[in-house]
């Protein structure tokens, strides 16, 4: 008799997780909105053409400054998403996924923050901490795992 | 942890208010935009 509990064993009952190359694309597709954003932001910041010549010491510090304030706006930006009505950002719903917590319901905006946290540990080392989806029985990944949420399919919310 | 105020609940009640504030932004600083195929 063997004891190997797979994917398919599991009851998932309602809510089923959601594919990991739905999750990855849809990261894809927000990083790519990330882009538009932070050049629009840019150009109103520095009001002048775009030019990858760091010309001065100055402009060097303005640079940084902005691309620090960027990340930590984003950083709220996508708690907010992830706790709003949408459960999700633009490319999760694109891709018809949404993130549930323990419960199946919409995470608090503290426990969005919680799982953006776990976020940073993901990226880390090239997001390794994706790969934790395809080893767990209910496809989390380390954030879900560190925040105790759940990624789905949001049809069947 | 973290309260929200009615602003912030109206934002994640509405998301995409997100994006029609930052088409607003857009439109608005069209005329510093960035030439990407300026030779």
């Amino acid at each position: 008799m063997t004891y190997s509990l797979s994917k398919r064993d599991v009851d998932y009952g309602p809510l089923r997780p959601a594919a990991l190359w739905r999750r990855v694309l849809a990261a894809v597709v927000d990083l790519a909105c990330l882009g538009g954003i932070a050049l629009t932001i840019h150009n109103f910041v520095f009001a002048a053409p775009f030019s990858l010549a760091v010309k001065d010491e100055q402009m060097a510090r303005a640079l940084l400054i902005e691309f620090l304030v960027l990340i930590v706006m984003n950083f709220f930006v996508f708690a907010a998403f992830f706790s709003s009505s949408w459960q999700g950002t633009l490319g999760m719903k694109i891709f018809g996924i949404a993130i549930v917590d323990q419960v199946g319901e919409r995470l608090s905006f503290g426990k969005a923050v919680l799982r953006q946290f776990g976020f940073i540990l993901t990226l880390q080392w090239l997001g390794y901490g994706y790969l934790a989806a395809l080893f767990t029985l209910r496809s989390q990944t380390l954030h879900d795992l560190m925040a105790t949420t759940l990624v789905v399919r949001s049809r069947d919310l | 942890m973290l309260n929200d105020s009615s602003v912030s609940q109206f934002l994640r009640d509405n998301p995409e208010l997100w994006f029609i504030a930052l088409g607003i932004f857009y439109l608005l600083t069209y005329d510093n935009r960035i030439d990407l195929f300026a030779v």
